[in-house]
């Protein structure tokens, strides 16, 4: 026996140090440019999110200003035939009796935003008693005034370079003087649609767009994503059209998702009739998109059970569906709700195919529902990046900001699901 | 050491005839005739024609790799699930042809349990892995039943002390011999017709294997059980036929008794004898 064994064999394996160091020498190298890799990621994200947070919290505050409002009754019944603007000019007037030229009350009128008249209103809706009453209301300040507040706007600045006039400077240090300044927590940018004055535009429109349009594509891409994978992984014969359908999907994932829009332009628009803008023209374009995605992933899932399993079921005589639905399918679930919540990730974040279906334009209402205008965050953040006015600036961060901790509320749902569904053993 | 085979032989034998006064009218269960399976190009199995009587324990013996397995799989149509494996000849199950278009695959394999030559338990509860089949078929109604159903099964695979107090805990939590026993309890649950059992025993020791060889003897009353062993002591002690594969082929198969005392082919007598195998 030990006659005929090689020699390598006969000498054993080589322990020599030299050896052994070597290895743990590329085993350390390994172990720190692995540290290295994902030290360096999580660096970008750190710059990447301080930076986004240190542009965008200051637009979760918002400049408001006191004035003396008089809700004579005579003035303020009934609320639909009321002047309120003219009720909130005048108001503004009898703080500053001194300003008489039409021009600089138009000034003066600018310290404060132009939507003030529908404040008062829904202030005497929301408490009636206060008709008859002369009272201290806090109205939002303009987006300029704001700005000020907030340091964007220098003072040291030329006048004709600024926003705002060396008038009205002195006008709103007295304001300021008198205490009628604060700066408040910005309500309005999460209870308002998007608006051309930036101190009126809020992130809630977009979001429950967003929310509405990725109901839509979950609703139509999971159970035919997750059917579509299990015919293919348990049913569908294995030959050369599996093959190429195979190679369809995996081309089709790799489509530019404009190609979508385009599609969904022609197709869900143009013949099918769905209403531009609307929730569910562009849940249907994302599903379309995410499709391959959330098809090659839950193959994969099912791909992982053991076949053993499969096996064990047919063997007592479970039917194909039986044995998918009873063993295979539970044990593919957290795979196959991974792999969806990365393609809704995909989806929320996507802009150009929605651009194609009309998301891209200015809405002024929360959508009620899924055949309502509607526009989502990314497309919204888009808007707003793209808009002149310097307070739509920490606008867009701050969208970014919703759109970052609604993706990782979508996340964290993910993982709480999976934990629910995974097994233990 | 063929002298010790005989006298196991001979009493198996006694035994052998005792049952066949139990059951005079023995009948074919399963019949195959010219069985031949190619996994792709390569033909794993060729002309195997077995007939298996009604209560009768017909061991598979052979090398390793002579297709034992294949076979056993051919009887209930696993092999429809392994892709490029083509089964050619015929085999009836009490008559009725099993690969013709009109029969239900699913039916089949209710009427003929499996013990696989791996154990796989379902990733559930042990007391799941028993229901289950019971409950696909609709053999039970009420938790008692199950309860019932469990407690035999668990008992008869000689199972039932050690996890009675853990029904509960999955039964992929077991040792390899547990698993295996479980998948025996799991397979007599749904009382299938026929039972295919692949080296049960593999993974068992000498006590575990004891308690299994007695069950299937008690089986062999219920049911008609077809059993692929390397342990020519098991076949002999167990089986009142035996089968003798070799590459692919059937060599002979005829009652126990005369395989191991005088085997008509030399192939066989030189693989219980070990010398080759
Ligand atoms: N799924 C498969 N695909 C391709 N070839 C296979 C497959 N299963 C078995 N074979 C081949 O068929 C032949 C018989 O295998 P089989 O599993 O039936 O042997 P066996 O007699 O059960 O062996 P053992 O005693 O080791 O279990 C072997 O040559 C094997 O390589
Ligand atoms: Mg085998």
């Amino acid at each position: 026996m030990t006659d005929n064994m090689p020699r390598s064999i006969q000498s054993g394996p080589d322990l020599s140090a030299a050896r052994i160091a070597r290895r743990n020498r590329s085993e350390r190298w390994f172990r720190q440019l692995g540290i290295l890799a994902i030290g360096s990621a999580l660096l970008m994200l750190a710059v990447l999110m301080t930076s986004i947070t240190s542009k965008g919290y200051s637009a979760f505050w918002q400049t408001q200003i006191a004035i003396n409002v008089n809700f004579a009754s005579s003035d303020v019944l009934p609320t639909e035939k009321v002047n309120f603007r003219g009720l909130a000019r005048r108001s503004i007037r009898a703080l500053f009796p001194d300003v008489k030229s039409r021009r600089d009350k138009r000034a003066l009128y600018k310290l404060f935003s132009n939507g003030i008249g529908y404040e008062l209103r829904d202030a005497i809706q929301r408490d009636p008693s206060l008709l008859g009453q002369s009272k201290r209301i806090w109205v939002k300040a303009s987006a300029d005034t704001d700005m000020l507040v907030k340091g964007f706007i220098e003072r040291a600045v030329k006048q004709s370079d600024r926003r705002l006039s060396d008038k009205q400077l002195t006008w709103f240090d007295r304001l300021e003087k008198d205490g009628r300044i604060a700066k408040r927590f910005n309500l309005t940018f999460f209870t308002q649609a998007d608006s051309r004055e930036p101190e009126q535009a809020g992130i809630l429109g977009a979001l429950i767009g967003s929310i509405l349009t990725l109901s839509v594509t979950l609703l139509l891409v999971f159970p035919v994503g997750v059917a579509a994978a299990i015919y293919l992984e348990e049913f569908a014969p294995k030959n050369r059209w599996s093959d190429v359908i195979e190679v369809n999907i995996n081309n089709l994932a790799a489509v530019p998702s404009i190609v979508f829009g385009l599609l969904g332009l022609a197709v869900l628009l143009n013949w099918v009739g769905l209403p531009r803008s609307t929730p569910i023209a562009g849940g249907v374009v994302l599903a379309l998109m995410t499709l391959p995605t959330i098809i090659i992933s839950s193959r994969s899932a099912l791909k992982a059970v053991p076949p053993s399993i499969r096996e064990a079921a047919i063997g007592m005589g479970a039917s194909p569906l039986q044995t998918v639905s009873h063993h295979v399918l539970p044990l593919a679930m957290p795979g196959m709700m991974t792999g969806a919540i990365i393609g809704m990730a995909q989806a929320l974040g996507e802009t150009a195919p929605l651009l194609m279906i009309g998301m891209v334009a200015f809405i002024v209402d929360v959508p009620g529902g899924f055949t309502d205008a509607a526009t989502v965050l990314p497309v919204q953040i888009f808007l707003w990046a793209d808009a002149p006015e310097r307070a739509f600036v920490e606008k867009t961060s701050a969208a970014i900001m919703v759109l970052v901790a609604f993706l990782i509320a979508m996340n964290l749902f993910a993982i709480l699901m999976r934990k629910k569904f995974e097994r233990r053993w | 050491m063929k002298n010790e085979m005989n006298e196991l032989c001979s009493v198996e034998g006694a035994e052998y005839f005792e049952v066949e006064d139990r059951a005079p009218l023995a009948e074919v269960k399963l019949f195959a005739r010219d069985v031949g399976v190619k996994y792709g190009e390569n033909e794993a199995l060729k002309n195997v024609s077995i007939d298996f009587m009604e209560h009768q324990v017909i061991s598979l013996i052979g090398p390793s790799g002579c297709g034992k397995s294949t076979f056993l799989r051919c009887l209930n149509r696993m092999n429809d699930t392994i892709e490029g494996c083509r089964v050619t000849g015929e085999i009836r199950l009490d008559g009725k042809d099993i690969y013709s278009k009109a029969t239900d695959p699913v039916e089949i394999r209710a009427r003929i349990g499996m013990v696989f030559q791996k154990p796989n338990p379902f990733p559930k509860s042990i007391y799941e892995n028993i229901c289950y089949g019971p409950r696909i078929h609709g053999m039970a109604n009420s938790k008692a039943d199950y309860d019932d159903i469990v407690e035999w099964s668990l008992t008869s695979a000689g199972l039932w002390d050690e996890v009675k107090d853990r029904l509960n805990e999955p039964g992929t939590g077991l040792s390899g011999g547990q698993q295996q026993r479980l998948c025996i309890a799991r397979a007599i649950a749904v009382h299938p017709e026929v039972i295919l059992m692949d080296e049960p025993c593999s993974a068992l020791d000498p006590i575990a294997t004891a308690k299994i060889e007695e069950l299937i003897d008690e089986l062999r009353e219920r049911f008609t059980i077809t059993i692929v062993t390397h342990s020519m002591q098991q076949a002999a002690r167990i089986s009142q036929s035996t089968a003798f594969f070799h590459l692919g082929e059937l060599v002979e198969e005829g009652k126990t008794d005369d395989i191991f005392t005088k085997p008509g082919d030399e192939r066989t007598e030189a693989y219980i004898t070990g010398r080759i195998g």
